[in-house]
């Protein structure tokens, strides 16, 4: 049962009912003079005393005017008491959600000291609210590891407004007291009071959630491989046999074998198709995205699936578009072959399908269209169900799950995109989806925050070669996962003096400044650099937000150095002019030949 | 006369087992030595010298990756091409096996004649 005390508001409320019992007395007796004075001046007025008379007159306009002061003084004094026992209320209301809540609640201060700290911060942690209180949160709940990313990207957010968990739900490993680390998911928000900042965070420990989700996993695994097996002996066996050579089999039993033989690749693609659902909707799959070119995905999709197109009699016509995107390839092509199938398996012999993309806006539009039978308007957002056909005969007729549009939907969905079809029965469908362009260099994904390598950190130094100098942890992903797609790790210094620490260790193949101010952190880093022999003609990279002077470039320039412009450049020119110079560099003999390289300015 | 390629299935399962070997012998041609397990597999390929090892991913005690990392860590056997055989299914764990270093990754069901083919196919022998 839930209890809160309220013994202060019951005393507050008995002391306002005296006071107002008080008031009230007061008010009356006044009001009951200022009567009887108001009738004596009628009978004085008459009397020659007209003196005696304006005296009692204001006698008794005084005590009305008391009286009236006093009820409105009454009045203020009871609604001030009302507010104030209203807000205790709401305070207490506020507590007892927040002490009974089942998430952990902890506040803090813009120093990163606990504020508030709720009975199950006290379970999930160990800690007791008076120990937790005053404490450092990144010393109480943060494990040793990740406390100095932790504590810098608290001072980037400080002064920013901008990072990576606030406003968001991430989930990150926390520590109890007793030294154990646990998973938990957290939900930080920031609260601006005319007082100071407080930042307020959900926490809930996940730890039982991840495990259901592992036996899940395992399970999916156990009942894949357990499907799999007694399939592959049935379809090995079936194949053998149809196949003759185990010897010719009568027509009758040649039939019957092939009809073994479809049904057993039929049960064979539903299993495939219920995990891959099943697991691409719960988020199991990491859409694996990187950069792929259109072209090379539509024209493998028709040729992976020319042979299934001959045998129907069906042409593919193809209509790449040469651009890039953002995406997993292996996703996409199985979207463009699922659609394509369901075209061919839909056309009568003769017919022509075709594969077009084009840009639109902000994305790229897909088309897959047929002249088949089409679909029923009815049908055309059921299609995209799990089991859904616009005939329930299609599965066995045609061969299908029912589950491959669902896939392609969450396939396309976890990009970002959108899919749908046009149809008019009788005439054909067009199914359509869309894919989001990259738009920028910052547009790109982030790498999860491990991958970045805080210089603190000494396994760095075993390496990483490129040193990007970013205050912004975000962008600094977006560069981390440019170079790792290509096998290269960097450093990542949030200031200039830690990038400058950083090479006092070990010299960087590369230097990558983003430059924001005219007092940005890179100039003295390079001017740094230009004073160390073995350092001053280091490649550098620079990313600035706006375009820079001659003679601000001249200042960042050590070795070939290239300069880019924010929102100028597609992330495709900028990884392939990067990775070109990156190229140059290893052509060129490595560390410590840097002069030798051609220099490559770019504006 | 050109010599018969000899091929070295090593999966737990009989009945699979019998298929790929059946399927090998009768479709390519070719002489099948079987093993039910990694141990006995790192044996009879450093005794019998395959041409070429067919290697089943999940298997108890030892499964196909520790396996083939064995093969890779020993002089007599490290020469001879693997490839994969799983009913894992996914992109992400057919890239994962395919950067062990084995010649190729095979899903499992698969049809006899198309197993054959792209064994053939992937060690570079005229069928």
């Amino acid at each position: 049962m839930l209890e809160f005390s309220n013994k202060p508001s019951t005393a507050n409320s008995m002391l306002s009912r005296y006071y107002l019992w008080a008031f009230l007395m007061v008010s009356v007796l006044l009001s009951a003079c200022g009567v009887v004075q108001g009738v004596d001046i009628g009978t004085l007025w008459a009397s020659t005393d007209r003196i005696d008379g304006a005296i009692k007159l204001l006698t008794a306009g005084v005590s009305l005017g008391a009286a009236v002061l006093l009820i409105q003084l009454r009045n203020q004094i009871t609604e001030r008491k009302q507010a104030e026992e209203s807000l205790q209320k709401n305070q207490d209301h506020t507590r007892l959600i927040i002490d009974t809540a089942h998430d952990a609640f902890i506040a803090m201060d813009t120093a990163g000291q606990i504020t508030d700290w709720n009975p199950q911060a006290e379970v999930i942690f160990g800690w007791s609210r008076e120990e937790a209180l005053g404490r450092s949160v990144a010393d109480t709940i943060i494990p040793q590891h990740s406390r100095a990313t932790h504590k810098r990207g608290f001072q980037h957010f400080l002064t920013t407004s901008v990072g990576p968990v606030v406003n968001k739900r991430v989930e990150i490993t926390a520590l109890h007291r007793d030294g154990r680390e646990f998973p938990v998911e957290l939900s930080l928000s920031l609260l601006r009071l005319g007082g100071g900042d407080t930042l307020n965070v959900f926490i809930r420990d996940i730890t039982e959630r991840r495990a259901v989700e592992r036996m899940k996993d395992e399970f999916v695994s156990m009942v894949s491989h357990e499907l799999r097996t007694p399939l592959t002996s049935i379809r090995g066996a079936l194949g053998l046999l149809a196949c003759g050579m185990l010897g010719p089999l009568p027509k009758k039993g040649q039939h019957i074998l092939d009809i073994a033989v479809t049904n057993t690749d039929r049960l064979i693609r539903l299993i495939n198709d219920v995990l891959d659902l099943e697991r691409v909707t719960s988020g199991k799959i990491t859409m694996q995205k990187q950069r792929c070119n259109i072209v090379d995905l539509m024209t493998q999709a028709a040729e992976v699936m020319q042979a299934m197109a001959e045998k129907a009699g069906v042409s593919l016509s193809v209509s790449p578009l040469s651009t890039s995107l953002w995406a997993d390839p292996d996703r996409i092509l199985q979207t463009l072959t699922n659609l394509l199938s369901n075209a061919i398996k839909f056309s009568s012999s003769g017919a022509t399908i075709w594969l077009t993309a084009a840009c639109q806006g902000e994305e790229v539009v897909f088309q897959v269209k047929d002249h088949g039978r089409g679909i029923p308007p009815d049908k055309l957002e059921s299609i995209f169900e799990r089991f859904q056909q616009v005939d329930v005969s299609d599965c066995r007729e045609k061969g299908g799950t029912g589950l491959g549009l669902a896939i392609c939907r969450s396939i396309v969905q976890q990009h970002g995109g959108r899919i749908w079809a046009e149809s008019v029965p009788g005439q054909g469908s067009t199914f359509f989806f869309t894919l989001p362009l990259p738009r920028e260099t910052a547009a790109l994904p982030a790498e999860p925050q491990d991958k970045i390598v805080p210089v603190s950190d000494d396994s760095s130094l075993k390496i990483d070669r490129v040193l990007v100098v970013e205050d912004d942890l975000d962008l600094a992903r977006v560069f981390a996962t440019t170079f790792q797609r290509h096998g290269i790790e960097i450093v990542h210094a949030p200031t200039g003096q830690e990038a400058i620490q950083f090479c006092q260790q070990q010299a960087p193949d590369l230097l990558m400044l983003d430059v924001t101010s005219p007092d940005s952190d890179g100039f003295p880093v390079v001017a740094w650099l230009r004073r160390r022999d073995h350092l001053r003609q280091l490649p550098v990279v620079v990313c600035a937000d706006r375009s820079l002077d001659s003679s601000e470039q001249e200042r960042l320039r050590l070795g070939p150095t290239l300069f880019f412009t924010k929102g100028r450049t597609t992330p495709e020119e900028f990884e392939q002019r990067v990775i070109g110079l990156l190229d140059q560099i290893v052509r060129n003999g490595g560390e410590g030949s840097y002069g030798n390289y051609q220099t490559h300015t770019s504006h | 006369m050109a010599t018969t390629k000899r091929i070295l299935v090593i999966d737990d399962e009989d009945d699979i087992r019998e298929v790929v070997q059946v399927s090998l012998e009768m479709i390519g041609g070719y002489e099948v030595l079987t093993a039910d397990s990694g141990d006995k597999g790192l044996l009879k390929a450093e005794t019998e010298q395959p041409d070429a090892i067919l290697l089943d991913v999940m298997m108890p005690d030892m499964d196909g990756p520790t396996t083939f990392q064995a093969l890779q860590a020993n002089q007599m056997t490290r020469h001879i091409p693997v490839i994969l055989l799983t009913a894992k299914v996914q992109a992400a764990d057919r890239r994962q096996f395919a950067d062990l270093g084995v010649k190729a990754v095979l899903t499992k069901p698969f049809d006899p004649m198309r197993l054959t083919n792209q064994v053939t196919e992937t060690l570079g022998w005229v069928s």
